[in-house]
């Protein structure tokens, strides 16, 4: 093999090893986002009351429907009480 | 020879990347799975909801809490309600419910209070950083008595369970 051959070649290793090491670093850098990711999305697993679909611990309609009724039995200051009620369930 | 050396060096550096990216995706599946979903503001609204209809049906406060305008004082009035806050699981009690009544005139001064469960968790509802320790939650509604005496009715549930909800 000619000098000039060898020093084509060894320029081919070089550039393929830094292609390999530039691709470890981001394959490492894209693994190590990922986990990062998945830790914030498992700090935010609180599950909210209106986040669920169904009746079952909806406050609102539980108890509206019991100020409604009592409302049925006495309406006087139904404004105001509506007030109160808004504020104190904000 | 070399082009052999070559080809192991790569096999090897191959199987280490596969490890690498396995060891990756189960250090995601890990950290993601391995927090438990805290659903403690569900079970204090769940609370919230069973002690609401405890206190007050059809609009009209119970009977057990007030008769002819007058309260009823009763130490286990939650406990007729089938509404137990002990539990083998736990050592100390993790609930505690406040249920306050309150003249149309004066939202300051309860005329009435019902308590149930361990209050020492009840301070940490003021603390900031009461996401991780405990999960407070208050709702108020309208109620009347037998005479038809106007209430606002304020229940306040408190679940602590930290250890089942939060990842600590």
């Amino acid at each position: 093999m000619s000098r000039f051959n060898l020093i084509k070649n060894k320029r081919g290793d070089i550039s393929k090893t830094i292609t390999w090491i530039v691709a470890t670093v981001l394959i490492v850098g894209v693994l190590i986002l990922f986990i990062y990711i998945s830790s914030v999305m498992s700090n935010i697993k609180v599950v909210k009351v209106g986040e669920i679909n169904s009746d079952i611990g909806k406050e609102s309609l539980v108890l509206s429907v019991k100020t409604s009724l009592a409302f049925n039995r006495n309406n006087t200051n139904k404004e105001i009480i509506e007030n109160i009620l808004e504020e104190k369930n904000e | 020879m070399w082009n052999k050396r070559g080809q192991d060096v790569m096999s090897l550096y191959w199987f280490l990347i596969l490890a690498v990216i396995a060891g990756g995706i189960f250090a995601m599946v890990y950290v993601f799975y391995g927090t438990p979903f805290d659903v403690r503001e569900i079970e204090a609204n769940i609370l919230t909801n069973k002690i609401s209809d405890c206190v007050s049906y059809g609009g009209k406060i119970s009977s057990n809490i007030i008769a002819d305008g007058v309260f009823q004082p009763n130490s286990n009035f939650l406990g007729q309600c089938h509404l137990t806050f002990i539990s083998n699981e736990w050592e100390d009690q993790q609930f505690y419910s406040e249920i306050n009544f309150y003249k149309i005139g004066d939202l300051e001064n309860s005329v009435f209070r019902i308590k149930e469960g361990d209050n020492k968790w009840l301070p940490y509802c003021s603390l900031g950083n009461e996401e991780d320790l405990v999960k407070c939650f208050d709702r108020s509604f309208y109620s009347v008595d037998d005479l038809n005496n106007q209430y606002i009715i304020k229940i306040l549930s408190v679940v602590r369970k930290s250890e089942k909800n939060v990842k600590i």
